[in-house]
């Protein structure tokens, strides 16, 4: 197997790599083999098909922004070669080279610029929503606008504006996202648990978290309806809860609560 | 014939040197068998009889499946970490290897394990376990820090074994104390006990102190203490509404402002703190673990904080009958501190840990993995707590009779704060100041004093330092998201990128925003 990047190298100088064959320099840089992966791709850029080329410097800027020690040169480079792609042509590396340049301002720079990342990411959704790219800049977005940005604004303010960002969401998972940053601001700034509520079960609903922040959301859900007296729609989450994470650390208080929401209301003791 | 002196020397150095080919060469030629494959594994748990199980578990193994050879590489844990990252970064690594969730470069030493554990695990087959999927036949469902990775989201260590921290005891010494060798059930009866004890060694003039405590054992207690004695505090501080609180959030808090040493739940705990400390061992704080051991065998001590590996041991070297309890927590009817408390208090779910990972570079990743099939299934499980003494991790195999005064109390509140484990370098901070409680002079008071003069400098460069670690978590992810999109074909390309966690990414920013903010008065 370690021959293969030497014998890719070899088509390469030949000229004869097609753009299936920069397959193998994602490959090695998913297999964190950065220095591998430049290799391949700094051989792929000459390659005489256009595609292929635009491919390959997209490839070179990720490996630059992976091979260790990352220097600031390294990422300056990085967004050199992004700028031009981006602004080259409306193809995939276009428009994955303009989600770098957002991330290379949000976090791969010395000192990050929340303005221009924001700025990035806008120009990508309006120039493709319903890409990949778009879609996963979307919840990106939402963090710089509820934590870096207008801070003179107050919190609630930042929120409506974010919450604006749902219409822009195709993928569900993309909106459950979004709906999970939505109520986790709210809970951060300290506004009424109850606002969070709704995004909460929209984001059980379209899914978008992993396992264990599904365990969040469940209990989430549970604790707010308690507290706002929904004991059917509590009893059903801590249920949820219970089911999906039989071993959850909160399981034993999840299921005292649970008992006080199925019993008769005279004879549940009250919330906090 | 005449041979020299010097003839002489050159032969007997000729027959050493040919003895020790010899020796080589057959030791090479019976490591080196073309029929069956040979994965390496490490580990540094070299209590009790540890080693001993895990042997027993390979010779099982290797019974079962006569064309897989496990060498078992037991290394000293004063020498692990560095030992384990020169042979990964040498590419010598072990196929399997023990290692920690918080040590460095996980995701480049060591392959996700989601789609294995997804599935049954053979072994299995005939027990309760039957088509389970391996994560869920373990205790915590894998949801321990070791097994799923919250940083990288992928699951990675396959667990072993549990350990809670217990106060062993001198059954017949407290027997000719009190007339009785049942432990303590109440805190008050617990503080009683400790009282017979000190006026048990004034009267018959012995050395003998109630608790063995050290430096390596106080923080077991300590930690859980002032957990449960903030019970009440905790639930007000979770905003989140997620019924438990991680560690770098209470620290986060801490800056806010929401609670500190001085709210009356901790001043309660550091009352109770400072009353322990006056029935153990005087000096424990300085002193290390083996000391406290001593102690007890030696009979200078009644009872001892023992974590439950260490515990493992005890039958070994023990010329008496020991016992084994929880420490009595003040509950709510407890005269003192009832109102601060809500019970009853568990110590969460059983958390497994020893987490066991598969080498990236591996090249047996299919015996790798059946090999931790076999020792995580019933049979396996059952192997090591019986020879280990150790609790074991699969769900329903029942602990080893010593390792069963052990075992974890899931019936109960866990909210997951201990207040002093918090993040690293305020951990470190409230720890050296501890003497400042215990010591002469001093007192609940002078703790507090000076945990606020310097706890919330150590938390700033805390989560300082855990938002550039997130930063590099997500500047590494975005590299192998954006791989994983172009390296499948088109018609498979994810319609959004598997970045980095949104919740490890707003980490960052709630992070920064509070380091932003002024600091307000402590309550």
């Amino acid at each position: 197997m370690r021959m293969l990047p030497t014998v890719l190298l070899g088509l390469l100088a030949a000229g004869s790599l097609a753009g299936g064959e920069l397959t193998a320099g994602w490959q090695a840089l998913a297999g964190y083999r950065a220095d591998e992966a430049l290799k391949i791709f700094a051989a792929g850029a000459r390659a005489p098909d256009p595609a292929v080329a635009r491919e390959a410097r997209l490839g070179q800027a990720v490996a630059l922004l992976a091979k260790q020690p990352v220097t600031a040169g390294q990422v300056d480079e990085a967004r050199r070669v992004c700028t031009a792609l981006a602004d080259g042509g409306p193809d995939d590396p276009a428009l994955a080279a303009r989600f770098l340049l957002g991330r290379i301002a949000q976090h791969h720079q010395e000192r990050p610029d929340p303005a221009e990342a924001a700025r990035q990411f806008r120009r990508l959704i309006a120039a493709a929503e319903a890409s990949t790219w778009a879609q996963s800049a979307l919840s990106r977005l939402a963090l710089l606008q509820l934590y870096a940005l207008d801070l003179a604004r107050p919190p609630a303010e930042r929120l409506a504006a974010t919450e604006k960002l749902l219409a822009q969401a195709h993928v569900p998972a993309v909106a459950g996202e979004l709906h999970v940053a939505l109520a986790e601001a709210i809970f951060f700034y300290r506004l009424p648990g109850a606002q969070a509520l709704p995004h909460l079960l929209a984001a059980e609903r379209l899914g978008g978290t992993d396992r264990v922040g599904r365990a969040d959301v469940l209990v989430q859900i549970a604790e707010l309806s308690r507290l706002a007296g929904n004991r059917a729609q509590a009893a059903k989450y801590y249920r949820q809860f219970l089911q999906e994470n039989p071993r959850d650390s909160a399981n034993y208080t999840a299921r005292r609560r649970l008992a006080d929401m199925e019993a008769p209301p005279a004879a549940a003791p009250g919330g906090r | 014939m005449k041979f020299s002196v010097k003839t002489a020397g050159w032969a007997l150095m000729g027959a050493a040197y040919l003895m020790a080919a010899f020796t080589v060469a057959r030791r090479t030629a019976e490591s080196v068998r073309t029929d069956r494959v040979t994965i390496r594994f490490s580990q540094w748990q070299l209590e009790g009889t540890v080693r001993q199980a895990f042997d027993a578990i390979i010779a099982r193994y290797e019974q079962l499946n006569p064309k897989v050879h496990v060498v078992h590489l037991p290394v000293p844990d004063t020498v692990y970490l560095p030992w384990i990252q020169t042979q990964m970064v040498g590419g010598t690594g072990p196929d399997i290897a023990e290692y920690v969730w918080i040590w460095p470069d996980i995701a480049r030493r060591f392959q996700p394990l989601d789609e294995d554990i997804a599935q049954p695990n053979p072994y299995n087959r005939g027990t309760p376990l039957e088509g389970v999927p391996w994560r869920d036949t373990n205790v915590d469902g894998m949801s321990n820090d070791d097994s799923y990775i919250k940083s990288l989201s992928h699951y990675y260590g396959i667990t072993v074994t549990s350990h809670v921290s217990r106060i062993v005891y001198n059954r017949e010494l407290l027997r000719q104390i009190t007339g009785s060798d049942q432990p303590p059930r109440t805190y008050r009866e617990f503080v009683a006990l400790c009282a017979k004890i000190q006026a048990y060694a004034r009267v018959t003039n012995r050395q003998l102190v109630p608790l063995g405590s050290s430096q390596d054992t106080y923080p077991f207690m300590t930690y859980a203490i002032m957990g449960t004695m903030g019970t009440r505090l905790t639930q007000r501080l979770d905003y989140r509404h997620r019924l438990q609180i991680y560690q770098n959030q209470l620290s986060a808090q801490y800056l806010q402002g929401d609670w500190s040493f001085e709210s009356p739940e901790m001043t309660a705990g550091l009352r109770l703190l400072a009353d322990l400390g006056a029935v153990s061992t005087p000096g424990f704080v300085q002193r290390r673990r083996h000391t406290a051991l001593t102690d007890f065998v030696a009979e200078r001590t009644a009872m001892v904080v023992m974590p439950s590996w260490e515990a493992s041991s005890l039958p070994v070297i023990c010329s008496f009958a020991i016992g084994a309890f929880s420490f009595p927590y003040p509950r709510e009817d407890d005269p003192v501190y009832g109102h601060l408390v809500q019970g009853p208090f568990g110590e969460g779910p059983r958390t497994s840990v020893m987490g066991l990972y598969v080498n990236r570079q591996t090249r047996h990743r299919a015996e790798a993995i059946d090999f931790l099939q076999f020792m995580t299934s019933v049979e396996g499980s059952r192997i090591f707590t019986e020879v280990s003494n150790w609790q074991p991790a699969t769900v329903g195999v029942k602990p080893s009779g010593f390792a069963a005064q052990f075992s974890q109390e899931t019936e109960g509140y866990a909210w997951g704060a201990s207040y002093i484990g918090i993040t690293i370098d305020a951990e470190q901070f409230l720890r050296t100041r501890f003497s400042t409680l215990w010591g002469a002079g001093g007192g609940v008071a002078a703790f507090q004093a000076e945990a606020k003069a310097g706890l919330g400098l150590r938390i700033r460069d805390d989560l300082r330092r855990e938002g550039h670690a997130a930063v590099r978590n997500v500047q590494r992810e975005d590299g192998i998201a954006v791989a994983g999109y172009f390296a499948a074909a088109p018609a498979q390309r994810p319609d959004r990128l598997p970045l980095v966690t949104l919740s490890n990414e707003i980490k960052v920013y709630q992070f920064n925003r509070v380091l932003a903010a002024p600091a307000p008065s402590q309550p």
